[in-house]
């Protein structure tokens, strides 16, 4: 099956010239309402797109992603401590979980902002880099109020389409077969132990056959589902250590790191999505507890890259990170 | 406008200072040598030129030699923080090369086992792994000297309970503090401070380095009302604001309707830890250090390199060079730099009787403060 990039057909649009605004992006499979209208599917066929039904897409539709975001409470405060970091909204363990479940299906995830909510371009570029760096498709619609942004991103991430291979670097490994009596359990722990910056892989007690690299694997369906996932996770990284820390960020409380490598080992790759989905004033440091040679970074705002300077730390390396928005991808070579 | 306080308050201010000549009629306020050195980096240079400042205080051995020294760290805020790219140890924290200096110092003096202590930022997690994960390597400060210990202090931590250490003449906020057990169970204490500012309380030396023996499970914004928490949630919130009163394990403040400000409050409480938990021997990391406040988090700060080391068995005399090696009169009052907005921590810990603040009767070893002072409110 070709690599499908996917957006929504908008249920109540009736004209197919707005098809115009599929030029030059990398956008090839339109997703409509099962009741669309006849021409509309038509002329959908006959620009050459794939076009599949929301009741049968050929992929794992996530149920309930979030509107990546840092999470704002009452009258729009950061719902954080004085220093303490702030509290994001983020799909990326969703993604990973959906993606050891059915290894090789795709994942797409549909999620619009809240209704009256205030929403920025770069709300909408983050949504796209939100699930892109995790290997997942964000099901923008047509109408979208910043279409041309949402496209010119999916067209950088489609330009490092190699990416989308690279697998979870990690020293634990949370193994889990998301049986639906306790997949939400497990996945909030996923999803607390992103937070607490604790890198993790998946897997299913299926494909759990070399634990050698790994310091520690959890079993989350031996965990009673009724307890409290936040206790769990904070457990499971007190246990593991932070010694067994992976990448370390410095005035980067608003920016989800991941870590992953290339499948034939060519390759590791660092991605940084920062949920202000604005630049900071923040000078932001990077940290890898691995050695490498050199290093090119990439961002929205330079997607051609640029070498990015290695300097040698107590484990591994650093690195001074320009400033950017969104998006930031570090090539690392060994 | 209305004024912020009511007669009596202003009075209770300044009783701060009438504190210190009604104690100096029974006791002389204490003075102290205090030894200051030049020191660039904190490469080989650091270790002699420690020692050559313990000797210059009259040597540590005396101090330390069987006993069990527990020494209060400065790592301020959380790992995650830098000001710029720049490690926090280079800026807001103790450097962990003048850590490790002094406790091998403490080892090769005698001292039978030494305590690193800190209170990190809303977390029980062990000190070490706070340390890791601002790239520090706690087995470096584990093998500077013989039984080298960690404790987080901002609970109960290996303690059956809390200790109360009772304030001398009733305090100025509280009668006593319940801290972890680490801060009794020392023969002596040292607290390892940095050379900086403060936004709320001027500066930030070697007596408001304890405002953090503190446990926010009794003291935080997060603690419960009656018992302390499990574990540290939040800050100190409370000893700023006044909003609302530590769990009812421990004592309430004095008197709940003096000024709810944190120039106020503050220095008052770090007076009175000082005075409940005596520092035996201070010790001022200004090799490297930051400027127009205490952490990356307050406007304005940035680098500066003072290169210089201080060292004192009197914690408000040290802080008094420490002042002036900063620019500032260690005299000064509220009103005057660095006390624009606040009360003097020094003035207010004389008034306790810790120390004297007076550059006259403290006598400087080693450099002279004009050879190492570094303004650095012209930084």
């Amino acid at each position: 099956m070709p690599d499908l990039i996917p957006f929504r057909w908008p249920a109540d649009w009736r004209d197919p010239s707005k098809l115009d605004l599929l030029e030059n992006t990398p956008y090839n499979c339109a997703l409509i309402p099962a009741d669309a209208p006849e021409e509309i599917q038509t002329a959908l066929h006959n620009r050459g797109l794939t076009v599949v039904s929301d009741k049968n897409a050929p992929a794992t539709v996530l149920p309930d992603p979030r509107w990546p975001q840092i999470q704002t409470g009452a009258h729009g405060k950061i719902d954080a401590g004085p220093t303490g970091n702030p509290w994001m909204d983020a799909n990326g363990f969703a993604i990973l979980a959906a993606r050891a479940e059915t290894p090789g299906k795709p994942v797409w995830l549909q999620e619009d902002p809240a209704k009256n909510a205030v929403v920025r371009n770069d709300d909408y570029r983050l949504a796209v880099a939100d699930a892109a760096a995790y290997g997942a498709h964000w099901l923008p619609s047509l109408d979208c109020p910043a279409w041309q942004g949402v496209a010119q991103t999916e067209t950088f991430f489609t330009s490092h389409r190699k990416w989308r291979a690279c697998q979870p670097i990690a020293h634990l490994a949370v193994v889990s077969d998301f049986a639906p009596s306790r997949r939400d359990f497990v996945l909030e722990v996923l999803n607390l132990l992103g937070r607490l910056g604790t890198p993790f892989s998946i897997v299913t007690k299926a494909s759990l056959v070399d634990a050698k690299r790994l310091a520690l694997v959890v079993n989350l369906d031996q965990r009673d589902p009724s307890s409290d996932p936040w206790q769990v996770a904070n457990g499971i990284r007190d246990k593991l250590g932070r010694r067994n820390d992976l990448v370390r960020l410095w005035n980067g409380s608003s920016i989800n790191p991941y870590y992953a490598a290339a499948p034939n080992g060519g390759l590791d790759l660092l991605q940084l999505i920062n949920y202000a989905a604005r630049r900071s004033d923040e000078a932001v440091t990077a940290g890898v507890m691995s050695n490498y040679r050199s290093a090119r970074i990439y961002t929205l705002e330079n997607p051609v890259g640029a070498p990015i300077a290695l300097r040698s730390a107590r484990s591994g390396v650093e690195m001074d990170l320009p400033p950017f928005a969104i998006y930031a991808a570090i090539e690392l070579i060994k | 406008m209305a004024c912020r306080y009511s007669r009596r308050q202003m009075l209770f201010g300044a009783a701060a200072a009438a504190l210190a000549p009604r104690f100096a009629k029974a006791v002389p306020t204490p003075a102290a040598r205090v030894a200051v050195a030049k020191c660039r980096s904190y490469g080989p240079e650091l270790l002699p030129t420690m020692e050559r400042m313990f000797d210059q205080i009259g040597g540590v051995g005396t101090l330390v030699r069987g006993k069990t020294v527990a020494v209060k760290l400065n790592l301020t805020g959380a790992p995650t923080y830098r000001l710029g790219h720049d490690p926090a140890e280079l800026a807001h924290w103790t450097h962990p090369a003048v850590i490790g200096a002094a406790v091998h110092l403490f080892g090769k003096a005698g001292a039978r086992r030494v305590r690193l202590l800190e209170s990190p930022w809303n977390t029980a997690e062990p000190l070490t792994e706070y340390m890791l994960a601002a790239n520090w390597e706690p087995r470096d400060l584990l093998s500077a000297a013989n039984n080298v210990e960690f404790e987080n202090t901002n609970y109960l931590g290996n303690g059956r309970r809390y200790s109360r250490l009772w304030t001398p003449h009733g305090g100025y906020m509280f009668r006593a503090y319940d801290l972890n057990h680490s801060y009794e169970d020392c023969d002596v204490f040292v607290s390892i401070a940095k050379l900086k500012e403060h936004a709320t309380a001027g500066v930030t030396l070697s007596m408001k380095n304890c405002f953090g023996i503190t446990p926010c499970t009794i003291y935080g914004e997060g603690s419960p009302a009656d018992e302390p928490s499990l574990i540290p949630v939040g800050g100190r919130g409370p000893f700023h604001e006044g909003n609302r009163q530590p769990s009812k394990s421990a004592l309430p403040e004095n008197d709940p309707t003096t000024p709810r400000d944190g120039g106020y409050r503050v220095p008052r409480v770090v007076a009175d830890l000082v005075a409940a938990r005596p520092i035996h021997l201070a010790i001022i990391d200004g090799i490297e250090s930051m400027a127009a406040g205490e952490g990356p988090w307050v406007a304005g700060t940035h680098r500066i390199s003072p290169g210089v080391l201080i060292a004192g068995t009197n914690p408000v005399s040290t802080d008094a060079v420490g002042m002036a090696v900063m620019g500032f009169d260690p005299m000064a009052v509220r009103g005057t730099p660095p006390f624009e907005h606040c009360d003097s921590t020094l003035q207010l810990a004389e008034g306790h009787g810790v120390g004297t603040r007076d550059l006259r009767r403290i006598e400087v070893a080693g450099a002279r403060i004009q050879d190492v002072v570094c303004r650095f409110r012209k930084a």
